[in-house]
């Protein structure tokens, strides 16, 4: 859309750069020429930039930032100008330098509510404020770039697009997060590929990188080269099982193992289910709780430059940084080489301390820290499983009368019918109403045009569940109408249960010939398999509610479990060529967690300080886990390459090997116990803070994404690197307020053998 | 020492209309620029204090006698107290000549910030306007000026010592002073180039010397003088 019309101030600072805001209207669709300047002029402190956490938090999730301009008013430019239009009509950016180097300092929206300007005669003193849009997300639910309700598994970094989007900005997005999952690269001095044992024997070294699950590509000079093989097993690390089997050959020297989860950016790899994000059936939470549970206790996002920058703070220490981009629509670039974003502070530094405003304080030592990974099912573990979702109408009905029925589309379940044949069956939800008051509901499949298997039906949507985990499933269902003019007892066939394994392999819930039911050996196909139920139809109302149960059995596999409705024109009498309806579809599970059955409600990691005399502490929720069950909210995913969504399990960080090969499965761990530890290290010793006042804001200006040090010789600045946490910068004067917080003290380091404790946690 | 500048020779000037006018007949001007100062003590900087300069602003002030109007080609403090003047932010300029007759001109822009007429039973009205510059001060060489006439007028009061026949006064030896008027007891003299005789006085402009009969010395009394002088 162009803007027609621009606002600009443009003034020169102290230190001699142009600071230049521009304040746009978004509400033109006039798309010919350039936009009208109009000129204002500066006031006093004519402009700030600020971010405001009073928290002190190096793990808050937001940076948000503000810029504060007051300019002087006249006949054009006043309060007036600005007050009118949507929260996104006044386009905000402020740029240094704009005919040089033209670095974007901010980029936001006018905030109405804040413009402020003395009631009094011209010229006076006009303020406005702009946000960078990032506390507006809390008002904004979260929504797919189409606008839609997201559903389903989506990478971390479309998420993060989704919400990003919200704020009416399209920036890149920077991201300084080195977590990896997998193992990375594996070198290996000298392996033997075995087919028979179906095995990769190292007979001079250990490998312990190697872990169940794991997907790996063979780099080397043999016959195995690109080759990709699941691991099943590692023997201690002299030799790993995998599968399919190798091709055999052996002394295979110097080559790589490549775990291909590890591959690129983390974001760009694991998926989290949508419903991680619900706030109620069919609608999300909003944007900015999103991103809150995304980067808990692990990064934080700020604006800088005109992009998103997202930040991990344990990445903060003796380490140059690796910078992964993304697109705005959560597109992975690449990975940056190494960059050391440092700013030193110091009195014979281009930042410096003025007006004596340095002031030191410390922060709490914690006895321990407690990450807790809360489990949450979804509202609904099957979609619309109460069928209420379906809200385009077919027919409407009449709320004044004494029975009315409505008819409308049903949502979340779709016909289907086996081998390709054609489908003649229709599905929709009733309701029945009473002087408008809903007294029914129920789904209708009507009657397919033939009574042959395969039956048309309708199936839910894929219910993640693991092997052994537990499921059962029961479902009422009838005819609108009576019959039965048959005797002695009839079968028909409702339901049908199976379980599509990650590796694509149909097992199916069905009749053992016994008169139980079991989990059929896994076939390739799906097939005609239902369950079924026997009564005599002369003696019964076919009217009434019956109920069909299934107590599954552990699941066979790893894989994603579907329940099918069929169409009851089964041939069994001739009166059942009509409507079937199905009601009250129950579905519990009871997933198989620590080897037991029992109910837990989460799980925790936790990291003790050894020493006492120390008394606070950090317990905080978490959202994002390996978690133990698909279905939980913030389980996170890999897509592996049989298109099955797998947990994922094992990570390290990157940066400290220069994104190089992770040298053994110590530096392996569990995403909870990386998160934990990268927290314990910011509060298992004295932490220093400063509130200083710097002078200094030229083209390498400070910002929340950088690195500090103070030159100073004083022990409480060797050493240390920090962080900033808030700040305020006068861009006519080039000061900055700061908080800067210790992030890393290479004396001792960082920390990895304080106890350490996982724990689930038990329900109630 | 050719280079000294006489308060005499240091002009206030405002630009109307492209043409430099001075602010009335000014008596006393003076330019008056605060720098600020910025600390930058640290903890390595030991028990001094260190600074930087930081931001400076500047104000010029005029004090002289109450003219009407500018048809004397002097601005007046009735035209600055127009409110589309003093509202307007103007070019103004200050010259310094020197003995040797070498000039510089401080050059800026800046408004009216205080304006102040005072009577004074026994004086002139008296004029002060304070000026707040914005921006910079700029320093050159200045073009040919149009220099008007610019006189000022005022009475001295002198004492008359008993017995004496004559007062001087250093203000009266400046160049330019011409005596306007001599009044001894009240009553007003005549000027004479000779000996003074009864009700005359000669003005010896040298020594500032106002001399009287010398055949009457004073009993103590007053003199009053009205001079006039070139600013």
């Amino acid at each position: 859309m162009s803007e027609s019309i621009v606002y600009r101030l443009e003034f020169k600072n102290v230190e001699d750069n142009i600071v230049r805001v521009d304040l746009a209207d978004t509400s033109s669709d006039d798309t010919t020429g350039d936009p009208e300047i109009i000129p204002m002029t500066a006031g006093a402190a004519p402009m700030s930039i600020s971010v405001v956490d009073t928290s002190e938090d190096k793990f808050i999730e937001v940076l948000a930032k503000r810029l504060t301009i007051n300019v002087v008013t006249n006949n054009v430019v006043n309060a007036a100008a600005f007050a009118d239009g949507p929260d996104n009509r006044w386009r905000v950016t402020a740029t240094l330098n704009p005919d040089g180097a033209g670095l974007v300092l901010f980029k936001g929206f006018v905030v109405m509510s804040e413009i402020e300007q003395d009631y009094l005669p011209d010229p006076v003193n006009l303020r406005l404020i702009a946000s960078d849009q990032l506390g507006l997300l809390k008002d904004l639910p979260l929504r797919t770039l189409s606008g839609d309700v997201p559903r389903g598994k989506y990478k971390i970094a479309e998420l993060l697009a989704m919400c990003l989007n919200k704020t009416g900005m399209a920036l890149p997005i920077s991201v300084i997060d080195n977590l990896r999952h997998g193992s990375g690269e594996i070198e290996i001095d000298f392996a033997n590929f075995s087919n028979i044992s179906s095995t990769i024997f190292f007979p001079t070294s250990s490998y312990t990188q190697f872990y169940p699950g794991q997907e790996i590509t063979i780099d080397s000079s043999g016959l195995n080269d690109g080759a990709t093989f699941t691991v099943v097993a590692n023997n201690g690390g002299a030799n790993i099982e995998i599968t399919p089997a190798p091709i055999a050959e052996s002394g295979i020297t110097n080559f790589s193992i490549i775990d291909e989860s590890s591959n690129g950016h983390w974001w760009d790899k694991v998926y989290l289910d949508a419903l991680t994000f619900e706030a109620e059936i069919g609608d999300c939470e909003d944007a900015y709780t999103v991103l809150e549970k995304i980067f808990g206790s692990n990064t934080k996002i700020t604006q800088y430059n005109g992009q998103w920058w997202i930040l991990r703070t344990d990445e903060y220490d003796g380490n140059p940084f690796y910078v992964a981009s993304f697109a705005s629509d959560g597109t992975y670039q690449s990975i940056g080489t190494a960059t050391d974003m440092l700013r030193s502070i110091g009195k014979d530094e281009s930042l410096y301390v003025v007006d004596r405003q340095d002031l030191l304080r410390f922060q709490r030592i914690c006895d321990f820290i407690k990450n807790t990974f809360r489990y949450e099912y979804p509202r609904e573990i099957v979609c619309n499983i109460d069928f209420n979702r379906g809200t385009t109408v077919i027919t409407a009905p009449d709320l004044t009368a004494a029975e009315s029925i409505g008819v409308y589309e049903l949502d979340c379940w779709t016909l289907q019918r086996l081998f390709s044949q054609p489908i003649t069956s229709e599905k929709t939800v009733e309701r029945r109403f009473e002087y408008g008051y809903e007294k029914d509901r129920y789904a209708v499949i009507s009657p397919a045009t033939s009574t042959a298997t395969p039956f048309d039906y309708i199936e839910c949507e894929p219910i993640a569940i693991r092997k052994r985990d537990k499921v059962n499933i029961s479902v009422d269902f009838r005819w609108r109408t009576n019959f039965g003019s048959g005797t002695g007892g009839s079968t028909y066939l409702p339901l049908r249960i199976y379980l599509i394994d990650d590796d694509g392999q149909y097992h199916h819930w069905w009749d053992d010939g016994a008169g139980g039911y079991i989990w059929h050996d896994p076939e390739a196909t799906n097939l005609e398999r239902s369950l079924g139920v026997t009564w005599s139809l002369e003696d019964a109302d076919q009217t009434e509610w019956r109920t069909i149960l299934a107590e599954l059995d552990p699941a066979p596999a790893n894989g994603n479990l579907y329940i099918g409705l069929n169409h009851l024109h089964q041939g069994n009498d001739s009166g059942d060529n009509q409507d079937a309806f199905y009601s009250n579809l129950s579905v519990s599970y009871t997933p198989l967690i620590n080897g037991s059955y029992r109910e837990y409600s989460g799980d925790y990691d936790k990291v003790a300080n050894l020493n006492s005399g120390y008394t606070a502490k950090r317990d905080v929720q978490v959202y994002l886990r390996d978690a133990p069950v698909k279905i939980f909210k913030g389980a996170m995913f890999l897509l592996n390459q049989s298109d099955a969504y797998v947990l994922t399990s094992t990570w390290y960080t990157a940066a400290p090997f220069a994104l190089g090969p992770v040298p053994g499965g110590e530096f392996l761990h569990p995403y909870g116990w990386q998160q934990a530890f990268a927290v314990w290290n910011q509060f298992n010793r004295n932490v220093r803070k400063f509130s200083v006042l710097i002078k200094g804001l030229g083209e390498s200006w400070p910002d929340t994404i950088h690195k500090y040090e103070r030159i100073a010789d004083d022990t409480n600045a060797v050493n240390r690197y920090f962080i900033v946490t808030s700040f305020e910068q006068d861009w006519k004067f080039c000061t900055t307020n700061l908080l800067l917080i210790e992030v890393y003290n290479s004396d001792p380091g960082k920390v990895y053998n304080d106890t350490h404790e996982f724990k689930y946690l038990d329900n109630g | 020492m050719a280079n000294q500048i006489l308060g005499k020779n240091v002009f206030t000037e405002l630009q109307i209309d492209g043409v430099w006018y001075p602010i009335f007949c000014a008596k006393s001007a003076s330019l008056d620029l605060e720098q600020d100062e910025i600390e930058t003590t640290t903890i390595d900087t030991g028990n001094e204090r260190t600074f930087i300069p930081g931001m400076s602003n500047a104000t010029i002030t005029c004090n002289g006698i109450t003219v009407l109007d500018n048809t004397e080609g002097t601005v007046s403090i009735f035209y600055l107290l127009q409110q589309s003047v003093r509202r307007t932010i103007h070019s103004v300029r200050q010259r310094y000549i020197d003995n040797d007759g070498t000039q510089l001109a401080l050059s800026f822009s800046a408004f009216v910030r205080t304006i102040g007429i005072t009577r004074d039973r026994i004086s002139y009205s008296q004029s002060a306007v304070l000026f707040r510059i914005t921006g910079g001060i700029n320093t050159g060489s200045v073009p040919a000026p149009i220099e008007p006439v610019c006189s000022v007028q005022d009475t001295l009061y002198l004492d008359f010592a008993e017995g004496e026949t004559y007062v001087e006064n250093a203000l009266l030896e400046a160049d330019g002073v011409e005596i306007l008027w001599v009044a001894r007891s009240g009553t007003v003299h005549s000027a004479t180039t000779g000996t003074p005789g009864n009700l005359q006085y000669r003005f010896t402009a040298v020594s500032g010397r106002i001399s009287f009969d010398p055949t009457n010395p004073s009993n103590g009394e007053t003199v009053e003088i009205g001079y006039q002088i070139i600013v």
